[in-house]
């Protein structure tokens, strides 16, 4: 095994490792901050899937499949993101996990379908799938503070 | 910046721009020359028609930020309170003349916009009116008068019939 | 000499986009003139009708001209490197779906709250059924993915063809260009970076767009999720402004490849134009601030950017692109065919439409003409005078070059003055109106609106029959037999 593979390895271990805390961490967290997290957690899984592809010469574009996977992921994992969900969440935190473990998957989909479906496009892929996953925290189910005037 | 103002400075530039570009394709057209020719005189004059276009630019910006119409620290004046709903404005009905006044602009529900329109129906500023934010714009009437306030941004089947006024005195 | 079965398809995929676009279009056209006619008092129309109008022509129109310009792109490309063509038919099932569900959404739909739509708007106060809402929102959604199918492709064939994004984005070419040249190393053709740009700002905003479009359907879905306004506006325009404004940066291509077919001259890459591209890839995302200048509580320093932006997305325009087009136009002899002179006029109305948009940019101008008739006179400008031109212009350097002829005098006066003519006065008609402060988005304007729709109306309709004349004329040349070369 090398280094490449044993780095990326640690990464998806890791994520999974982060993604897996509310089953042993509960906290009163705000809706902005999970979605910060969550991005944090794409941004792990899209990291490793990049990591095993790596480096993968330039090639002519793939496949449609892939192409729709890579397209579709990042959409499915906004769904997951769904911010009425964390009531329940409160009181469950396998679900919580579950869900979790979603983004990891939709994450690393959307990173190792790009890459499969054509170099560098993953790399794009992940990196706008990352920008929406930040900027959800700005107003996904969440609402502006209230003003003072 | 007065509309009408406006519409006069693009008519000129835009005729000259539409003159100028006719008069390349059709000068000298009939006795063509090879490409390096019109190419080399061209990038000679490219730098300095960037250059111009660079320092006509930073030019307007300059004198436009003084003219914002943004609310600084030093923004003082009597508040007004404005609330727009579908489809209609909760306005004061007098405002003092020659008196710096700021109007604190919100929604009860969508978005909608506050479009001043003096008494001779010119627009002469606007702010948006938006949910969950207050909009604060500085204004000051000099002309005694009627206003009327339309809605300047889209906001259902009543839109254009969104209006209000105030006097000012 | 037959055509090779890959050129042959890529034509079809061009041909099939460009056809559909313009089909769009003409529909679109119709759409229009009734509303015109309406706010002149000629017809009338319930308000609701109207504003649902307005809706279908508005997403009607900037997708037709991405559609026709993006077949156009696609097949430039695939000059390049051979794409797949199953993508291109993938990506226009998409479109056609997102078409649909857009049409439904509208009749018998009736929805209303625009392309543009603000947030909380079509949920709050209706006309519509909200089944409505949800429909238009995911044909919105299938068509953004149609989009976003083809930006990936592209850039996928790009990335491999010129080595990474270095090579796509020339930066070998650009910082160490005489090492560049002495390895013999050749620079990407212009066309190719309207492609790449196309590519990158689209996915990037493209993925603006969707994050608001699930935002959006999720709030429908389930109403007791709230959005914040402010961020919700943000992500609209950021997405719908540069969606409109590469459109005519998908269109250019044409220009770069038609023009200098047309005089025979080339459009070479060079260091001045591919600074100008990067420029524009990174202006082009950040110009749309402008949309939230009259929002003040929007942060100030993005007021600032956006005026900024918005200036600076001009002078890779009129430095370099327009400047060489003229260059190259310019003591060519070249013939004035309706491929030339769509593709030169175009450059024309591009101009024009952007003089009226930095002044429109400026933040204390803004402050009287945002959201009045101004801002449609400026972008039924640069769309219609601008990018619909490089499409026509494109497709008759194609009909010209294929049957060996141009088109008679007369034929080109007719459709000079219907579509240019015709098309002045009717964008005179937004300008004055918008000069004088009559808002946009109404279905009964006050004064002068009236009038200047009365104006607007007789210039749109005789764009609609410089338009047919125009249509007639490409079957008429597209039903000529093909000269030998071009068997």
């Amino acid at each position: 095994m090398n280094g490449r593979l044993l780095l990326a390895s640690l990464v998806l271990l890791a994520t999974v490792l982060f993604a897996l805390a509310p089953l042993y961490r509960h906290g009163d967290v705000p809706i902005a901050i999970h979605h910060l997290l969550h991005a944090l957690i794409l941004f792990g899984a899209a990291l490793a899937a990049l990591l095993f592809t790596w480096p993968g010469a330039p090639r002519a574009p793939g496949r449609v499949p892939w192409l729709l996977i890579t397209l579709l992921s990042p959409l499915a994992a906004m769904l997951l993101m769904w911010p009425s969900e964390y009531s329940v969440f409160e009181r469950e935190p396998a679900l919580h996990a579950l869900q979790h473990l979603g983004l990891v998957l939709f994450g690393f989909l959307t990173a190792y379908a790009g890459q499969r479906f054509a170099a560098g496009i993953g790399i794009a892929m992940s990196a706008t799938m990352l920008l929406m996953g930040l900027l959800a925290a700005g107003g996904f189910g969440v609402s502006p503070p209230l003003q003072v005037h | 910046m007065p509309g009408l103002l406006v519409l006069k400075i693009f008519l000129g530039v835009a005729i000259v721009a539409i003159a100028a570009m006719v008069a390349m394709a059709l000068y000298g057209a009939s006795s063509p020359v090879p490409q390096e020719v019109v190419f080399s005189k061209g990038y000679a004059v490219r730098r300095y028609w960037l250059v111009a276009v660079l320092v006509g630019a930073a030019a307007v910006f300059a004198i436009s930020v003084p003219h914002f119409p943004y609310p600084s620290a030093a923004t003082t004046g009597r508040h007004y309170t404005i609330i727009a709903r579908q489809y209609f404005f909760a306005l004061p009905a007098v405002i003092p003349v020659n008196t710096p006044v700021v109007f604190d602009v919100t929604s009860a529900d969508v978005n909608h916009g506050f479009g001043i329109y003096n008494p001779r129906g010119r627009l002469i500023g606007q702010v948006q009116a938006m949910p969950d934010y207050v909009n604060h714009l500085p204004f000051d009437f000099h002309v005694p008068g009627r206003y009327t306030v339309r809605c300047l941004e889209y906001c259902g089947i009543g839109h254009a019939a969104m209006q209000g006024s105030f006097f000012v005195r | 000499m037959s055509v090779p079965m890959n050129v042959r398809a890529a034509r079809a995929i061009m041909w099939t986009y460009l056809a559909t676009g313009l089909t769009i279009f003409l529909l679109m056209l119709l759409l229009g003139i009734a509303m015109r006619a309406e706010q002149a008092g000629w017809i009338t129309l319930a308000p609701g009708s109207f504003y649902s109008m307005l809706s279908l022509h508005g997403i009607g129109m900037i997708v037709a001209m991405a559609i026709a310009g993006l077949g156009t792109l696609w097949y430039f490309v695939n000059r390049e490197i051979q794409l797949d063509a199953r993508i291109a038919y993938t990506a226009y099932g998409f479109f056609v779906a997102g078409v649909v569900c857009v049409i439904v959404a509208v009749f018998p739909g009736h929805y209303g709250a625009l392309w543009t739509m603000l947030y909380p708007l079509p949920f709050i106060g209706t006309y519509w059924p909200s089944w409505a809402t949800g429909v238009w929102l995911i044909g919105n959604a299938l068509a953004i993915a149609g989009f976003v199918i083809l930006c990936a492709q592209m850039l996928a064939a790009l990335l491999a063809r010129y080595g990474g994004f270095r090579g796509v984005l020339a930066i070998d070419y650009v910082f160490q260009h005489r090492r560049f040249s002495e390895e013999g190393k050749e620079p990407p053709p212009p066309q190719m970076f309207a492609a790449a740009i196309t590519a990158i700002d689209g996915l990037i905003s493209s993925a603006l767009g969707m994050l608001y479009g699930i935002a959006m359907i999720v709030h429908w879905i389930d109403p007791s999720v709230p959005l914040n306004p402010l961020w919700a506006k943000n992500l609209i325009y950021q997405f719908g402004h540069t969606f409109a404004n590469l459109t005519i940066y998908i269109a250019v291509a044409g220009v770069y490849v038609g023009l200098a077919h047309c005089t025979k001259r080339k459009y070479h890459t060079s260091v001045p134009l591919v600074v100008a591209w990067w420029g524009t890839l990174l202006f082009v995302i950040l110009a749309y601030f402008h949309h939230l200048y009259m929002d003040f509580v929007q942060n100030e320093a993005l007021q600032y950017i956006g005026e900024i932006a918005s200036y600076l997305a001009a002078i890779p325009v009129v430095v370099v692109t327009i400047f060489s087009g003229v260059m190259l136009v310019h003591r060519s002899g070249l013939r004035w065919g309706l491929g030339a002179l769509f593709l030169y006029a175009g450059m024309i109305g591009w101009v024009v439409g952007g003089i009226a948009a930095v002044l429109d940019a400026t933040i204390p101008i803004n402050f009287d003409l945002h959201n009045t008739l101004w801002v449609p006179g400026h972008f039924h400008t640069y769309l219609l005078e601008g990018v619909l031109l490089f499409i026509l212009g494109w497709m008759f350097v194609q009909l010209e070059q294929r049957s060996g002829t141009l088109s008679s005098l007369l034929t080109r006066w007719l459709v000079g003055i219907g579509i240019f003519g015709g098309g002045a006065l009717f964008v005179l008609g937004f300008y004055i109106a918008g000069a004088a402060g009559v808002p946009r988005r109404y279905a009964i304007e006050p004064a002068p609106g009236p009038q200047m729709a009365s104006i607007a109306t007789i210039g749109a309709i005789i764009v609609l029959a410089g338009f047919l004349a125009m249509v007639f004329e490409a079957l008429r040349m597209a039903r000529l037999p093909a000269t030998e070369a071009n068997a």
